[in-house]
């Protein structure tokens, strides 16, 4: 009687610890593992195309680990909001991966105020900085208080294009080298093109999660203090219903009211519409640096396209649109037991030659100005002649010590329902009649919540105002003098 | 041997039976036990935790990262109940039920009924061709069915099209009364077979006499159906309405893929609302305090209906079935 309640309770025991080894974290076993064979697994996360299996980032990788035999990457990709969620969940079980390279989500602020990520100035050689140009350090986007956090993946002056198909122009019987400039030759190229080709309509625009996006693009020509958060460096504050960005909605609604964008917009995020225009269903589609890389390598190579300046809503108007040549990268996270090993990963990661590789084997312009000078891919030579014309560098509030404070307390406050992006589709899908009242109550929400936000760090001892956030100089069309 | 000592023998056996049985029983308890344990391991770890922890936390203003500090009482409670928004996820999710509830417990009535009939041939086939959509996976049924329900060379579209029902595409996913309408299709479609098994379960169980004693006094099909079947599926209707009710109250990934809750909350579910301010903020951090307030107000109603149908059950349920 005595043996069978010993093995019972011996196999209650073995259950219970095989359902506690399971839940526990894996990552440990490997460490072990790593002991015993004197090799050391680094986890890379990064939210970036580039590092997904097989692609540009993630041979690399593999280049390094044949360099280094004793340090093993496991590279997990992860893409938008899979990605902060994965990211959230590691932090929350105090799981953070050795190195990772999160979304625009987690900017350095977060990051810094949950005590997620670690310096790395001790870490990198002495000479790390000078590999990249001016610009390229700031405080509050990748440096806090003088420490090295992050350093730049692609070029720094970035941001939308107008990508089009030069075959769907010639096509519908217009001059594929001499794209639409303006809103008007926009809507009247894009009728045309609905109207003559078959299936084929104007513009693909991922309504479910850039609407908010593409009408703060739009409206950047006539507004270019304002920048793609809705913040208004010139005036210091949120201007969501500003005049300017009220008749970039309006100018959506006319392209809606005509027919010409594609239909399945309504609920496409970003990934299905580059699929509807790769696939030639749309002439048209306003995107970012990344898009001449996906187009080649994640949607089977398309041709017969080119890039330009986004049409501005008249002749004799310039396009501008804001960026900082500092810019984030790969972070050491704070919790790593692998330091040297993380830190020769991401030296690796901001090589020149993996700089030069990335230009010409990924087409992902570099922050390299050296390095983005051997391009000979023609998309990628255009893209880089826009940005070179549009971006201009705006002024960096974050990197006042008591701005920065005000942004870290900003991100932990709640966000408003519906965000921009919604109240842009609800008034496209016409479900939001008073879409303008709706723009409105955003505006008031957010310029409360930035109130607050300064409020609260005042009270904690911070000597700051609206004042580190305005830059009455600033007019969007020079780059701003940070110094 | 004498009765006497027979007697005597008899009641030594059973004096030493009722020890046996005990120890008997025993034995049994214990293994009964120990084939609990990790059922209840999981279900202390992964259904009584989170529930209790999702109550503390539903009192502090905690974005999920360390451990909650700033206690707000009951401001999350208050904010829920007065956002637009959590209405609007509620009143979507008990439409969405109640399209299901309405379609489903009848329909799939009506088509057990027809596949327990001895006569249909090939019933093996229909049973396996209602029951298909339950194993397919939610997640790729959404993605699946974004593209049935497109718009520009949708499936479903161009059938309707070409059976000339149609002159010009529906929007069906950009609108926000017919994506629901969408939804609930789909809805319907993938929980039909298994309301179909549920209630050939219960036809099976019927007594067959009955029947028997119906056809003699000259009932036809349909009156049996009406004055012998219902009347004693009553108890299953209950069950399966039940059943139907808190599933469709708590659809998530349907949802999460097919429609995301758009276009501009038309399909918003309290789930999904849940998630929304659980993970996937924009322009903030996640709000883990508020989302459990939000579960919790919505576990209430939930279970609300869930005491009205035990109730129901109690009452035609139990010994009658």
């Amino acid at each position: 009687m005595k043996k069978n309640r010993s093995s019972l309770i011996l196999i209650a025991l073995l259950l219970f610890v095989s359902i506690l080894s399971a839940c526990s974290n894996s990552a440990k076993g490997k460490e072990e593992n790593g002991k015993n064979s004197d090799v050391v697994t680094l986890k890379l996360l990064s939210s970036h195309g580039q590092f997904n299996k097989g692609n540009y980032g993630y041979r690399q990788v593999e280049e390094f680990m044949k360099k280094y035999p004793n340090i093993k990457v496991d590279v997990t990709f992860a893409q938008g909001n899979n990605f902060n969620d994965t990211l959230l969940a590691l932090a929350s079980s105090n799981d953070l991966p050795d190195v990772f390279q999160p979304t625009s989500k987690y900017p350095l602020n977060i990051l810094v105020e949950n005590d997620w990520v670690q310096p790395l100035d001790e870490l990198l050689p002495k000479d790390f900085k000078s590999r990249f140009p001016e610009g390229s350090f700031a405080e509050g986007i990748n440096l806090s208080e003088g420490k090295l956090y992050s350093f730049p993946r692609i070029i720094g002056k970035k941001g939308q294009a107008f990508y089009y198909h030069t075959d769907l122009l010639k096509e519908a019987g217009l001059d594929p080298n001499n794209p639409p400039q303006t809103w008007d030759e926009l809507l009247q190229a894009s009728k045309q093109i609905t109207n003559k080709i078959k299936g084929v309509f104007g513009l693909a625009i991922p309504l479910d999660d850039q609407a908010g996006l593409t009408a703060l693009s739009l409206a950047s020509s006539l507004q270019p203090t304002l920048d793609t958060t809705g913040f208004d460096y010139q005036k210091g504050k949120y201007d969501f219903n500003s005049p300017n960005v009220v008749k970039s909605i309006d100018f959506l609604l006319k392209l809606n009211q005509e027919g010409v964008i594609h239909p399945n917009s309504y609920t496409q995020s970003l990934t299905d519409s580059q699929g509807v225009w790769a696939n030639k269903q749309a002439a048209f589609m306003i995107n970012a640096h990344h898009f001449v890389r996906v187009s080649e390598f994640e949607l089977g190579g398309v041709k017969d396209y080119d890039v330009t300046k986004i049409p501005v809503p008249e002749k004799g108007t310039t396009y501008k649109q804001l960026a900082t040549s500092a810019d984030f990268n790969a972070y050491l996270s704070s919790t790593t037991k692998h330091k040297k090993e993380a830190a020769l990963l991401i030296d690796w990661l901001s090589s020149e030659p993996y700089f030069e590789k990335q230009v010409t084997d990924d087409l992902l312009l570099s922050p390299l100005a050296k390095v983005d000078q051997i391009i000979d891919n023609d998309q990628l030579k255009n893209l880089a002649k826009v940005y070179e014309e549009t971006v201009i560098e705006r002024p960096i509030p974050e990197s006042n010590k008591s701005a920065f404070e005000v942004k870290k307390i900003e991100s932990t406050l709640p966000a408003p329902q519906p965000d921009f992006n919604q109240i842009v589709q609800g008034a496209l899908i016409g479900e939001l009649k008073d879409w303008k009242g709706e723009l409105g109550k955003l505006n008031d929400f957010y310029n409360q919540r930035f109130e607050e936000a300064i409020k609260k760090a005042k009270s904690n001892g911070e000597d700051v105002s609206k004042d580190a956030f305005t830059f009455p100089d600033f007019d969007g069309t020079r780059d701003y003098d940070q110094k | 041997m004498s009765a006497e000592t027979m007697l005597d023998r008899e009641q030594a056996i059973l004096k030493k039976m009722p020890k046996k049985r005990s120890t008997l029983n025993r034995k049994e308890h214990i293994w009964c036990y120990v084939f609990l344990l990790p059922q209840i391991i999981m279900f202390l770890f992964f259904t009584l935790w989170p529930i209790i922890a999702s109550y503390y936390y539903s009192f502090f203003s905690w974005n999920g990262i360390g451990w909650p500090s700033e206690m707000v009482g009951m401001q999350n409670f208050i904010e829920v109940i007065k956002d637009s928004n959590f209405l609007n996820a509620f009143k979507n999710s008990v439409i969405y039920t109640f399209g299901l509830v309405v379609i489903v417990v009848p329909s799939s009535l009506v088509v057990a009924a027809i596949l327990n009939s001895p006569k249909l041939k090939g019933s093996v086939f229909f049973r396996t061709a209602f029951f298909l959509p339950v194993i397919l996976t939610m997640a790729i049924i959404g993605i699946v069915m974004k593209n049935i329900f497109a718009f520009q060379g949708g499936f479903l579209n161009s059938i309707l099209e070409k059976m000339g029902l149609i002159d010009t595409p529906i929007n069906w996913l950009g609108n926000t009364s017919l994506a629901m309408v969408a939804l609930v299709i789909v809805g319907v479609w993938k929980g039909f077979g298994i309301k179909v098994i549920y209630w050939l379960a219960g036809l099976q169980s019927l007594p067959k006499d009955v029947y028997e004693a119906a056809q003699i006094d000259g009932a036809n099909l349909f009156q049996r159906f009406l004055h012998i079947t219902l009347p004693l599926l009553v108890p299953f209707l209950v069950v399966i309405t039940f059943l139907q009710t808190v599933w469709a109250f708590n659809v998530f990934d349907l949802v999460k893929t097919f429609t995301n809750g758009g276009p501009f909350f038309g399909t918003d579910v309290v789930p999904l609302y849940i998630y929304r301010h659980a993970f996937e903020v924009s322009g903030g951090l996640p709000r883990m305090g508020y989302a459990s307030a939000a579960g919790i107000v919505y576990g209430i109603a939930t279970m609300l209906i869930s005491i009205v149908f035990g109730l129901l059950i109690r009452k035609y349920g139990g010994n009658k079935v």
